[in-house]
């Protein structure tokens, strides 16, 4: 029987970052892929929007940047589109808009305030989440220090964010500007991706994570992800890393709540006593564990972690290359978003509430020549009824065509979130393998019982983005699990 | 009017209006409590809006009035009686019903009829609410401390606060598991709480019916389940949870609080409102009255709601502009409308049998949690839902002074209704289609409820605005969502009872712990003013 210090289940990016940072330790490291290509869920993405440095120093890589200008153009029916130039995080330009002066002052206000929160939360991500009653006195400074940097902010901005985390972002927005375009282009960054509507709490702490891990509340291309990918793989070659792809993990072997094997589709069994699964939460427990390992409160909380997906992915291939009318086509290179304003993006909402397709759904795209590729919401994971792709494409059409006129359709494909969940292997296809809302983030993601990457069974730990600071090709999760297997190893 | 100068004036005499007064009054203060109207209460009143019955036609039941203000005010020795009843039901369309009852065994079995899993579960589910209520019991009489202040009293109270969820396990603290499970609890959208729960939709119809009552969040909202908390955590003679009718309606309630403010030397001013609270160098020193007449006092304090207060009773001038926004940004939504029928008989159920205890009780019409969540949507856009969910009860089937011998009161409310219509807003016209519809729905489900109505009274949020002068007729004076509770409640660092005005303070359910009649607000504000007086607060209520 072969034999591995360390078996890494799933080859996605943070799985192989895990493998990266251990490999280096000298440890003997087995990566386990299902799917013919590693990089799971980033594969998903062409390109990220951001890689911290603090991934770049611990893995101590560096990323080519793609593009240096990025523009996000929010479309509006009546063809006065708004389009923002974005240099860096902080550095926003309005090119052009139907909003007022004001109404732009108060965006640039906005965002301001929650690039000031974002940063303040950002300080929290980089590090396993404390617990709140572990008594270790690790825990207790972090939790100390945690409270300092909120009180950082001052008197002022502190109030502020303890009022706005909780608060939904239709009503932010509402208080603050008129300009539909405007409230429904910084509300779609706020739901795309949860079950979360404009006017569902928690949105805007949604939208505050997302800034804090992508440094910036629009995401956009700015790196290749390819690059991420090739260099974390260099890392795994060079340090002797064996990656087998096309294999499925069928189980995990335990022994007295002791990690002791993994046994592959193929029937071969694989020794080892340390194992981190990439495989999201509920399919780690559910199905390599079983239910027979974990306790039934555990097994319990284990269900009822929310992992409903809402996002299709669509590839349109037209026969000219598009162009978006009354639009400069310099700003093709960036992002474009429909969701014209609250109410339109709340009816899409209401919709996935009730399992329902939306004919009216929101979209987020990029153009590459001839190739549209677009992430459409809400559409809902199905569990016991299938998608009609023929609608979803037919509803998609209905809304480009408004702006791609004189272009003809030759093909498309599209990836429904229960696609996504069988190609993948997550449960219910969900972006960030769970909802981020606050009773599954920090020390409460996944679930009590499971939060710090460890698991109740001894030698398994968790590194998808199921665990903290969630979802995005961010690198954390594979970090901070690897450190700390690491550490629990040299304290026996 | 002879002109006397009090030491505390009250704006408005509703239910913590007067316990503020009945407090301060019996610390030997003088005091007034000034009401726009000729009678006290504000929602919790009784009146006779038909010859002959009394309808409790704002707030209808009781639970939640603290125990400790109960005794401290000597509620019963002014004649407040609260009588518990002893079940609930949710009817359906398709006949079945749903019965709850406060008897274990009978519940048990009830939920069995559905789901043999759920019945365990409601085991589990009972527990972890009572626990909750535990949890949050200290909390609501706390003046919640200000996490962004230096001040010793804050530091103290922030503590205090970490002391109670620090504390090792044995010494009564919270373990690891339960302050997760109340940061989730606080957090959650009902619909996801419960169905951690349960699986039989009438179960779960029935038990969210609590967290959408008066507020302007759908059962799929996260936060609404924090709602349910405020309706369980109250208590009839004892029992947590349990709820009951105050016999004479909602009114004997404020009527029994006016008493004890009399007996102990406290004026009411009715019949007299406010269109002014007189300021001057930044000091609030009096009001004045519609008539023009000025009433003076060292302190005020403010019943209204927080928009009301700020945004009519006070000038612009008066208030730093960042306080001014953030009262304008204040969320509080009309959600709910309420009929209030006088019947010349018993309605006779197509489905609960005559006689059944849960008959006695809160009947839903409901058919799941999602039609609600449907009934919200259409409030987002604007309109009266087809399918609104109504909670109505009988209060002269226990309570014979609401009605005429052998005939009866209804209180019917109904969530969700906008105040404002997409259509063009309500007229008179709409009212009344809106009542037809309530009606139509619950002659629906009964076989004589259309033959024995002698009077209905419509409400829309616009009535209850109008009457009790709560914003856009919200019956919590603020949405409780995270963003309104706390120290956030009703605006971040405000949330002391005290106001950016020296001497002029708020004890409204604006305030923390929000809305409801509870006492809670009323009774914490009077704490603080006789704090800021070097008084002594003499209570159970500590």
């Amino acid at each position: 029987m072969r034999k591995f210090d360390i078996i890494i289940i799933g080859g996605g990016h943070n799985g192989l970052v895990a493998a990266s940072v251990l490999s280096k330790k000298g440890n003997k490291v087995l990566v386990i892929e299902k799917n013919e290509n590693l990089g799971g869920l980033s594969n998903y993405v062409n390109s990220l929007s951001y890689i911290s440095e603090e991934v770049l120093k611990e893995l101590n890589i560096k990323i080519e940047k793609d593009i240096n200008e990025n523009y996000v153009s929010a479309l509006s029916d009546d063809l006065n589109h708004t389009v923002l130039k974005i240099t860096g995080n902080k550095n926003i330009e309005i090119l052009q808009t139907n909003a007022s002066e004001s109404d732009q002052a108060n965006f640039f206000n906005l965002i301001n305030k929650y690039d000031l929160f974002a940063r303040t939360l950002r300080s929290f991500m980089f590090n396993k989440p404390p617990r709140v009653k572990s008594g270790s006195r690790s825990d207790i400074w972090q939790l100390f220090s945690m409270g300092f940097k909120v009180r950082l902010l001052g008197k002022k901005n502190m109030r502020e964010l303890l009022r706005v985390i909780g608060l939904n972002i239709a009503d932010d927005l509402e208080d603050n500007i008129n300009n539909n375009t405007l409230k429904g282009l910084i509300s779609s960054e706020a739901v795309i991706g949860t079950n979360l509507g404009a006017r569902s709490p928690g949105s805007i702490l949604n939208l505050l994570y997302n800034q804090a891990t992508n440094n910036s509340i629009f995401r956009i291309n700015k790196y290749n992800t390819n690059s991420f990918l090739n260099s974390i793989r260099e890392i795994c070659k060079k340090n002797n890393v064996e990656i087998e792809t096309n294999k499925k993990v069928e189980k995990i072997g335990i022994s007295n709540q002791n990690v002791n094997s993994v046994l592959l589709d193929t029937g071969e069994e694989i020794q080892t006593s340390l194992i981190i699964s990439n495989v999201d939460p509920k399919t780690t427990y559910l199905k390599l564990v079983g239910a027979a390992n974990l306790d039934t409160d555990f097994i319990r909380r284990t269900k009822n972690y929310r992992t409903k997906g809402t996002v299709a992915k669509i590839h349109i291939d037209f026969k000219n290359e598009i162009k978006i009318n009354n639009l400069d086509t310099k700003y093709l290179s960036g992002k474009f978003v429909y969701a014209p304003d609250i109410k339109y993006i709340e009816h899409a909402f209401n919709d996935n509430k009730y399992n329902k397709l939306s004919s009216n759904p929101c979209l987020e795209f990029y153009i590459n020549k001839n190739r549209l590729s677009a992430n459409v919401y809400f559409i809902p994971y199905l569990i016991s009824s299938s998608h009609d792709k023929t609608e979803i494409l037919s509803n998609v059409k209905m809304i480009l065509e408004k702006f791609i006129t004189e272009n003809q359709i030759l093909s498309s494909a599209i990836e429904t979130p229960n696609d996504i969940e069988d190609k993948y292997n997550i449960s219910g296809g969900h972006w960030s393998h769970g909802d981020m809302e606050i009773d599954q983030l920090l020390m409460m993601r996944p679930f009590y019982g499971s939060s710090q990457y460890s698991t109740p069974i001894n030698g398994l730990y968790l590194c998808s983005a199921g665990t903290h600071p969630g979802g995005g090709v961010t690198g954390i999760n594979g970090i901070n699990a690897a450190k700390q297997l690491l550490k629990d190893k040299r304290n026996g | 009017m002879p002109k006397t100068k009090y030491d505390v004036a009250i704006v408005g005499g509703g239910h913590n209006g007067l316990t503020t007064a009945c407090y301060l009054a019996k610390a030997g203060l003088k005091v007034a409590v000034i009401e726009r109207h000729s009678y006290v209460g504000g929602a919790a009143v009784s009146r006779e809006l038909h010859p002959g019955w009394t309808y409790s036609n704002c707030s209808y039941v009781c639970s939640l009035l603290r125990p400790e203000i109960f005794r401290d005010l000597e509620l019963s020795k002014y004649g407040l009686q609260i009588i518990p009843y002893e079940g609930s039901a949710t009817m359906l369309d398709d006949g079945r019903f749903y019965a709850h009852y406060s008897d274990h065994d009978l519940n048990y079995r009830s939920i069995a009829q559905f789901s043999k899993k759920d019945a365990e579960a409601y085991e589990r589910f009972g527990k972890d609410v009572m626990r909750q209520c535990k949890i949050i019991k200290p909390l609501l009489k706390m003046t919640p401390p200000d996490p962004t202040s230096f001040r010793p009293k804050d530091i103290m109270g922030l503590l205090e606060f970490a002391k109670y969820f620090a504390a090792k396990d044995e010494l009564g603290g919270l373990g690891e598991k339960e302050i997760y499970d109340t940061i989730r609890f606080w957090t959650m959208s009902v619909r996801d709480y419960l169905e951690e729960y349960f699986e039989s939709d009438i179960v779960k119809a029935h038990l969210a019916g609590s967290a959408i009552i008066g507020t302007a969040l759908g059962p799929y909202s996260p936060g609404s389940a924090y709602v349910l908390l405020h309706h369980y955590m109250g208590e009839v003679d004892g029992t947590v949870g349990a709820w009951g009718y105050s016999r004479g309606g909602m009114g004997s309630i404020t009527k029994a609080m006016a008493a004890s403010l009399k007996a102990n030397g406290g004026d009411i001013i009715a019949g007299s409102p406010v269109t002014k609270i007189l300021i001057k160098n930044n000091r609030s020193h009096g009001v004045v009255l519609e008539n023009g007449d000025e009433i003076f006092a060292d302190k005020l304090v403010s019943n209204l709601d927080v928009k009301r207060t700020f945004l009519k009773v006070v000038e612009k001038k008066e208030l730093p502009d960042d306080f001014y926004n953030a009262v304008k940004n204040f969320k509080i939504r009309g959600s709910s409308g309420k009929l209030n029928i006088a019947l010349d008989d018993l309605p006779i159920w197509k489905s609960i049998p005559e006689g059944d205890p849960a008959g006695t009780g809160d009947l839903h019409i409901t058919q799941s949690i999602e039609e609600m969540e449907g009934a919200y949507d259409d409030w987002k856009d604007g309109r009266w839902s087809q399918f609104p969910y109504v909670d109505m009860c009988i209060p002269s089937i226990n309570d014979p002074t609401m009605a005429p011998q052998g005939k009866h009161y209804m209180s019917v409310f109904v969530q969700y209704v906008p105040y404002n219509l997409a259509d063009g807003g309500w007229t008179e016209e709409k009212r009344l289609e809106f009542g037809k519809h309530v009606m139509g729905r619950i002659g629906s489900y009964s076989e004589n409820f259309n033959d024995i109505i002698k009077h209905a009274e419509i409400r829309t949020p616009k009535e209850l605005e109008k009457e009790v002068g709560l914003t856009e007729g919200n019956i919590f004076q603020g949405e409780l969502t995270m963003d309104q509770l706390m120290f956030n409640r009703p605006i971040p660092g405000y949330a002391q009872y005290k106001t950016p005005i020296k001497n002029l303070y708020m004890c409204g359910s604006s305030t923390h712990p929000g809305g409801g009649v509870m006492g809670a607000p009323g009774a914490n504000a009077a704490r603080e003013i006789l704090i800021d007086l070097k008084k002594q607060f003499n209570s159970h209520y500590i």
